[in-house]
């Protein structure tokens, strides 16, 4: 019943006409380099964060959880208002950069949970061991905490992409329609009169999320057949 | 050093808001505050904000933990379809409420009682509550229950006890986070609203964006104004709720 309730609204996106197009095409090299940009940053900056707040005890941290996150709070496109017009002095205004930034606000605080829930999960004592097990930290990543961090690797990427590719006003307000965005063509669409073009828009958003994950999950299924090979016997005393 | 640092992220995000809501505090006057209260779009703009954002977010936790609640004690991959709301932007979820609310009364988009975009955070929030709330569900220990029941505690306390005080944090966060998205959001309103009253973040989007820079101190100030309330909201919160759970939790050996 739920499922049916979730899929049936998605079965009217099925093109019953083959359209393209190319100025929804021509945003795809900025929209793809952003989230993919964006991802990155987004991994490297909540893995480390995500850890801390799981590992490190003390009044200290639990103000900075909170800090943290402020943005799942506060209305983030309001503030940006008054970031524009710093942008604007800074020079980071209209470009890349200046919007990447900025929507590091409204993905970052998920980010940083979710790996905070995936450490804890792991738990303190697994982390002890690994660390004993493996001192490189290099290693230690690429080996044990890496391939156990998948799920949360997943959803971190989807969230960050799904909630990049909504972003009409903010990439707007601080892009100046220079840095375009999928949103920024599909959102004029949707309160046009072709049905047709907003359906084709629409099919873009759903499709990029779905792309991304499934390369991402390519990826992943790679990393850890390599380290399955790579470790085989390596650490097993009793083998030898 | 394998307990990461959180300075990075702090200070990024930290800096990024305090400087947001110090410019904008900068750019307004106190004639500013006034004005604004005595302001009846605005006041009513914000009185059509808060219903669409209540109902959505009240509607979306009762009905997302109720079925992490149900789906906590299964397996299986049923609970997975609830995922693919996930993959649709917001902006996608906004058409398929144009595509298919259109043409039927009541409920069709543009209409005064706002029932499209509400239906659109439903199908979008629902999802996004069952899978913030089904971890902390299937982390339930049921012999707390037990215990409770062995104990001849009432049916409320037992469930208190066993379930409520390790629920009650997660629930009100995520109903949080869910009521400040909804209530400030942009683009879901702006493509399925009316033209009057818009929503609080239409309103001041367009007054913000207007050509008419006369009005953007009046931006400034309802940003400055909202911050503060939801910053107040959110101390008031962690304040009252946090310790109440907090003593139990730490006993806990996870």
């Amino acid at each position: 019943m739920i499922g049916l309730l979730v899929l049936v609204p998605l079965l009217g996106l099925i093109p019953s006409t083959w359209t393209w197009n190319p100025r929804l095409f021509e945003t795809l090299t900025t929209t793809v380099s952003m989230i993919a940009v964006l991802t990155l940053l987004n991994h490297l900056i909540g893995y480390v964060t995500g850890k801390a707040i799981a590992f490190r005890a003390g009044r200290l941290i639990r103000y900075m959880e909170l800090l943290i996150s402020l943005p799942l709070f506060l209305p983030v496109l309001l503030l940006s208002f008054g970031l524009y017009l710093t942008w604007i002095r800074l020079g980071l205004a209209d470009q890349f950069i200046g919007v990447l930034l900025v929507l590091l606000l409204p993905t970052l605080p998920y980010t940083i949970r979710m790996y905070t829930n995936a450490f804890q999960a792991l738990g303190e004592q697994m982390m002890e061991q690994m660390v004993l097990i493996e001192p490189s930290r290099l290693k230690r990543f690429l080996f044990l905490t890496g391939p156990m961090m998948r799920s949360a690797i997943q959803s971190v990427t989807l969230l960050v992409t799904v909630i990049a590719l909504s972003q009409y006003a903010l990439v707007t307000l601080i892009g100046g329609g220079v840095v375009q965005m999928i949103a920024l063509e599909a959102f004029p669409l949707y309160s046009g009169n072709s049905l047709v073009a907003a359906k084709e828009a629409t099919i873009w958003l759903l499709v990029l999320p779905f792309l991304i994950y499934f390369v991402q999950l390519i990826l992943l299924e790679g990393w850890v057949q390599v380290v399955r090979r790579l470790l085989d016997g390596r650490y097993d005393s009793a083998r030898q | 050093m394998w307990r990461g640092n959180a300075w990075p992220a702090t200070l990024l995000i930290t800096g990024m808001v305090g400087y947001g809501l110090f410019v904008s505090l900068s750019m307004t006057t106190w004639e500013d505050y006034s004005r604004l209260f005595r302001d009846p779009v605005f006041l009513e703009s914000i009185g059509i904000s808060l219903y669409v954002a209540v109902s959505s977010t009240v509607l979306s936790v009762l009905i997302g933990a109720w079925l992490a609640g149900f789906f906590a004690k299964q397996t299986g991959w049923t609970a997975q379809v609830l995922a693919i709301p996930l993959f649709l932007p917001h902006l996608g979820a906004a058409y398929l409420a144009i595509l298919y609310l259109s043409d039927l009364p009541v409920i069709s988009p543009h209409e005064v009682n706002q029932f499209s975009i509400i239906l659109t955070y439903l199908y979008k929030e629902i999802p996004f509550i069952f899978f913030y709330l089904l971890p902390v569900y299937r982390r339930l220990d049921h012999r707390y229950e037990e215990l409770g029941l062995m104990l001849g505690l009432s049916r409320l306390k037992r469930f208190w006890h066993g379930k409520g005080v390790f629920l009650l944090f997660p629930v009100l966060e995520a109903a949080f986070i869910v009521f400040a998205f909804t209530l400030f959001a942009y683009e879901v309103p702006a493509l399925l609203g009316v033209t009057y009253p818009k929503l609080i973040g239409v309103y001041t989007f367009d007054l913000y964006t207007q050509g008419d820079l006369s009005r953007q101190p009046e931006a400034f100030a309802i940003s400055v104004l909202l911050t503060g309330i939801l910053f107040l909201l959110l101390v008031i919160f962690t304040r009252t709720i946090r310790p109440l759970t907090e003593r139990i939790s730490k006993g806990r050996v996870e």
